[in-house]
């Protein structure tokens, strides 16, 4: 798994590649916790080379998107497809997270 | 079969089969999934399937991981998995606490954010990829679990 963050305005973008899994999704969890510190807890993942995701991934997004909303802001997702996709359908995230086709979408939906 | 069965064009898998016996430690997880991933490239899995039989894994073995030997002394996880041309069967076995997860009630998948826990949703979702489960303790210890996906998923 590789995990890359850029800054898209106030909006931090944290790109997430490859597979999160029970050995992965600390990492994930710590980078998203990292960058809330001192700065808009306004967040966008970038699934788009996702590949896979277990539970223990959607518990690293679940803590990100609590943390978040703590703060006053969001997390929200970009891009995701096929086997991910049907993770967070068959976990019920999809009703408690916002999905967006693409970063851009996501981005803006911070706007309105 | 119906008609919709008959039009999805599914290749026979290649029969393969694959075996590691390691410590359940998180160290070795990766170990494990390589095992799921190879034999899936070798018998020609698609997407979905691969992509089930490794989550039906991972989760398991997850659980095993964290939950299945505490308080005891640590002690090792042995996985197979076997291509067959319809199906694949994926064996589990272990030496700690017993735990049959098709007993695991469901998390609440409609709790809002605040609400949400995420224990027992590895369970959930195994039951999901899954077509069979199947669960035996024996008296002297070793508890084995069976898995069963099919290819071609009855709707």
């Amino acid at each position: 798994m590789e995990l890359s963050v850029s800054q898209h305005g106030d909006v931090c973008v944290v790109g997430v590649r490859g597979s999160v899994d029970g050995s992965t999704a600390m990492q994930l969890q710590d980078t998203v916790a990292a960058q809330l510190t001192g700065s808009a807890a306004r967040m966008v993942v970038d699934c788009a080379e996702l590949e896979y995701t277990s539970s223990a991934g959607l518990r690293a997004l679940l803590a990100g998107v609590k943390e978040c909303r703590r703060q006053g802001g969001d997390l929200r997702l970009a891009a995701v497809s096929g086997g991910v996709r049907r993770v967070l359908d068959l976990s019920g995230f999809t009703g408690i997270l916002r999905i967006y086709p693409d970063v851009d979408a996501a981005v803006s939906s911070y706007a309105s | 079969m119906n008609g919709k069965d008959a039009d999805v064009a599914t290749m026979p898998l290649v029969r393969d089969r694959a075996e590691l016996t390691v410590g359940a430690t998180l160290e070795e997880l990766p170990r494990l999934l390589d095992v799921v991933d190879r034999v899936c490239r070798t018998c020609g899995a698609d997407p979905d399937l691969a992509f089930d039989v490794r989550l039906a894994v991972d989760e398991v073995c997850g659980n095993l991981i964290a939950h299945g030997y505490r308080g005891l002394v640590p002690g090792p996880i042995a996985l197979s998995v076997e291509a067959q041309p319809d199906r694949v069967v994926i064996r589990i076995a272990d030496r700690g606490h017993r735990f049959d997860l098709r007993e695991a009630p469901s998390p609440d998948l409609l709790a809002s954010v605040e609400d949400r826990q995420v224990g027992g949703l590895g369970c959930h979702l195994v039951r999901s990829v899954v077509d069979d489960i199947d669960y035996r303790s024996d008296p002297g210890g070793e508890n084995r679990l069976t898995l069963v996906r099919h290819v071609t998923r009855k709707q």
